[in-house]
């Protein structure tokens, strides 16, 4: 039963592809979202039974490749984090997959479609379920692999091909640090299964090895921060977090799979997977820490100008990665993985109920060009309302149960990181409030900006397309509530020996805590919601007064050049391209193409020898001119010389060739000389 | 007096052929006699050497030598003369068939 969670998808994956023409669209899509929904059940069966009753699972196939002291298994490890993350990957992928049967239905390339979507999932479970780092890799690549093509799926569009590559290249400089972290892993515990290393990762504590100019760095400390570098990449943190916004150019459902559970989760997995070694490695809990909250601060205020509807979701899922990546570096990696699954299904609802309007508007995702859609999308409106709600974090919805024990952690946790990671992690919350309601009064109730027939066609997706969304809805306003005690609770069980931290009862500090300092997020989102009201909302009120007030401010010169910074996304992208992008062309053109490949190779190589030979030899010929004064000269000269040079090494007692030699570049000179 | 002394001359007489042969552009005529010059250089030599070292053959080869130049000289005229007869000069400058 295990077993089938994982093989499902694969199933359908190779039914698709393989007998996609056979089967038909209709088929495949039936099949793979089946085939997802029953890998699904089986996954809340093993939730039950490893979660709930306690009883961690482990099952090895066969070897995969085993060397003198590596040995690497196809073994499948289920425990507590496991099956959290199989129930989170398995229900949003099948709703995904169930909502992209109406979603895609018009697209020549639908079968294909869910085909790479099974695909995805597979990765997924296997990158979840590993027992090894090996494997676990080959769920990271495979990950990577599935959203390259998901994202590039228009492959017609320049700009999703180029968005695609940008994925796959960016996480490939995450997964090189990685793959290091796992060589360093090998090379101080001898081993890649997860039991192994983190059962020995106390040994590990002091010990010293020099890499590149680096003497005695710590052992613990370069494997964590290395790992971490692929962390980075895969969860979009700040410095390479460029590829998620961009990922917006494949499919809405593929966005809400890419960025609601899986691609980007796939990174907080792995630092809650590694508790073990990072929590011996408290420098680079606190790198984590503040990469952390620098991305949720980032990412939220980016947000706050996007015009894209997709663009704003996906900058706010860089933001709430931020928030789980913070709480794990101040070592509360169950709060993460708890922000984790709660963050699965509210964002997968706002990208399915951005999806449902961008199906609904003639594929028109711009926000300045929506308004007043409310009477068009009743449903959606509710969805994404439920959405924004338990995203920005109000009492009693999802956001809330894990997002405010984050901060509160934030501030109990008694060092400047952790308050350094409160205050942004503040000001991230109050500025999610604002750009989610500034979406949703853009979208639904601002006075309507698009065209006239667009309005008039625009309607509510069917049942197929609602039913996830209805799903999700429960979903995230309950998960929340139900998982707290489970996740965040007093002492709870519930994550066994999968995730280990030294210090269990800090939970307490934050329970009870300042009142004031409790509600500060709340008061700080109903800041952000009520700026976010004047701002968007009013600025269309019938008050010309106030309405003028509120354009003076956007159009003071400090107001624009706030918004060119935050929509230019602090010249991040900029930066990144003419310092790194643009550098590393140049010298691929320059040197190694110019200097080294078409330069130094054949000058000295085959090219540079035959042309030069020719040369020579056209020299030589040149000697040969047929008048006979030359050649008796040529004759006599050289004869004299051979004749002066032997009498000259007898008397200066050199070797005879070594008097040759030198004849012989006289001859050379000579012919050069012609 | 040395045997140094003496072999100056023919020494000169030597280098002066293959002068004669090396920096004439024109004559070839002239090539031929710097030929016999050359040849009679090294007579003078011979010569020289078999009275110094009071040795029968180094007068013994110069002999051999004359019969060899006289040979030498009549065939070489011989080619110039039919060469003549083909080309119509013999001026050096126009024997330039055989380049490389």
């Amino acid at each position: 039963m295990y077993l089938c969670i994982i093989v499902f998808p694969l199933l359908s994956f190779l039914a698709s592809s393989l007998f996609g023409r056979f089967l038909g669209v209709y088929v495949q899509c039936i099949l793979s979202t089946v085939s997802i929904f029953l890998s699904f059940i089986f996954s809340l069966v093993a939730f039950y039974e490893v979660a709930l009753c306690g009883c961690t699972c482990h099952i090895y196939l066969c070897p995969w490749f085993n060397g003198e002291l590596l040995m690497t298994n196809w073994a499948f490890y289920f425990d507590s984090v496991t099956v959290v993350m199989l129930v989170v990957v398995c229900s949003v992928s099948s709703l995904v997959h169930l909502y992209s049967i109406e979603y895609m239905n018009i697209d020549p390339h639908q079968g294909r479609f869910m085909g790479y979507l099974s695909l995805f999932t597979f990765f997924m479970l296997i990158l979840v379920c590993a027992d090894n780092f090996v494997l676990m890799f080959l769920g990271w690549e495979g990950i990577g692999l599935a959203s390259f093509l998901l994202i590039g799926f228009w492959y017609t569009r320049i700009q999703a091909g180029k968005s695609a590559i940008k994925a796959m290249l960016i996480n490939r400089v995450g997964d090189l640090g990685l793959v290091l972290g796992i060589c360093a892993i090998f090379l101080t515990f001898k081993s890649l299964d997860y039991a192994v290393v983190f059962g020995l990762s106390p040994c590990a504590i002091g010990q010293t090895f020099s890499f590149l100019i680096f003497e005695k760095i710590d052992r613990l400390t370069f494997i964590t921060l290395f790992l971490f570098i692929g962390v980075l990449g895969k969860s979009a943190q700040l410095g390479l977090h460029t590829w998620l916004p961009d990922a917006m150019e494949g499919p809405t459902p593929v966005s809400a799979l890419i960025h609601a559970a899986t691609l980007v989760t796939a990174g907080v997995v792995l630092i809650i997977r590694c508790s073990y070694l990072f929590e011996h490695a408290p420098t680079t809990l606190c790198i984590v820490t503040v990469i952390g909250s620098l991305t949720a601060f980032f990412a939220s205020t980016v947000g706050l100008v996007q015009n894209d509807l997709k663009r704003v979701i996906a900058y706010s899922t860089c933001s709430q990665l931020g928030y789980m990546v913070f709480v794990c570096g101040l070592s509360h990696y169950s709060i993460g993985l708890f922000h984790l699954a709660n963050h699965a299904f509210f964002k997968a609802l706002l990208f399915l109920g951005a999806g449902s309007i961008i199906h609904g508007l003639c594929d028109e995702q711009d926000l300045r060009k929506m308004g007043g859609l409310i009477r068009n999308f009743p449903i959606t409106n509710v969805v994404i309302l439920i959405g924004s709600v338990a995203l920005t974090g109000l009492p009693f919805f999802t956001g809330f149960y894990s997002k405010d024990v984050i901060l509160e952690i934030a501030f109990s946790s008694y060092n400047k990181f952790g308050l350094f990671s409160f205050i942004l992690g503040c000001l991230a919350a109050s500025c999610t409030a604002f750009y989610s309601w500034r979406l949703f009064y853009l979208t639904f109730m601002n006075i309507p900006n698009s065209y006239k027939v667009y309005q008039q066609q625009a309607h509510e997706p069917s049942l197929i397309m609602l039913t996830p969304l209805f799903i999700l809805c429960i979903a995230s306003v309950t998960i929340g509530y139900v998982g707290k005690e489970m996740f965040a609770g007093l002492g709870t069980p519930f994550f066994q020996s999968s995730i280990f931290n030294f210090f269990k009862p800090i939970n307490l500090d934050s329970e009870f805590l300042n009142p004031f300092i409790k509600n500060l997020p709340l008061f700080l989102t109903l800041l952000g919601m009520g700026l976010s009201y004047i701002l968007i909302y009013c600025s269309n009120s019938t008050n010309i007064k106030f309405l003028e007030w509120v354009l003076n401010i956007k159009l003071s010169k400090i107001g624009r050049q706030l918004y060119k910074f935050l929509s230019k996304k602090w010249h991040f992208d900029q930066l990144l391209n003419e310092m790194i992008g643009h550098r590393v062309m140049t010298f691929g053109y320059r040197v190694s193409f110019q200097v080294l490949d078409k330069g130094i190779i054949e000058k000295y190589g085959s090219l540079g020898s035959s042309s030069n030979l020719n040369r020579l030899s056209e020299n030589a010929i040149n000697l040969h001119s047929g008048f006979l004064f030359h050649y008796i000269f040529t004759i006599l000269f050289s004869l004299l010389s051979l004749v002066l040079l032997f009498f000259f090494s007898v008397w200066m007692k050199i070797n005879l060739i070594k008097c040759f030699l030198l004849l012989l570049c006289y001859f050379l000179l000579i012919s050069h000389t012609r | 007096m040395n045997f140094a002394f003496f072999t100056l001359l023919p020494l000169f007489l030597f280098f002066i052929a293959i002068a004669g042969i090396a920096l004439n552009r024109k004559n070839i005529l002239t090539i031929i006699m710097s030929i016999e010059l050359i040849l009679l250089a090294v007579n003078f030599n011979f010569l020289i050497s078999s009275v110094y070292l009071d040795d029968r053959l180094g007068q013994l080869i110069p002999i051999f030598v004359l019969t060899v130049a006289a040979a030498e000289s009549s065939i070489g005229l011989a080619i110039l003369i039919s060469y003549y007869r083909n080309r119509g000069t013999i001026n050096l400058e126009f024997i330039n068939q055989l380049k490389g």
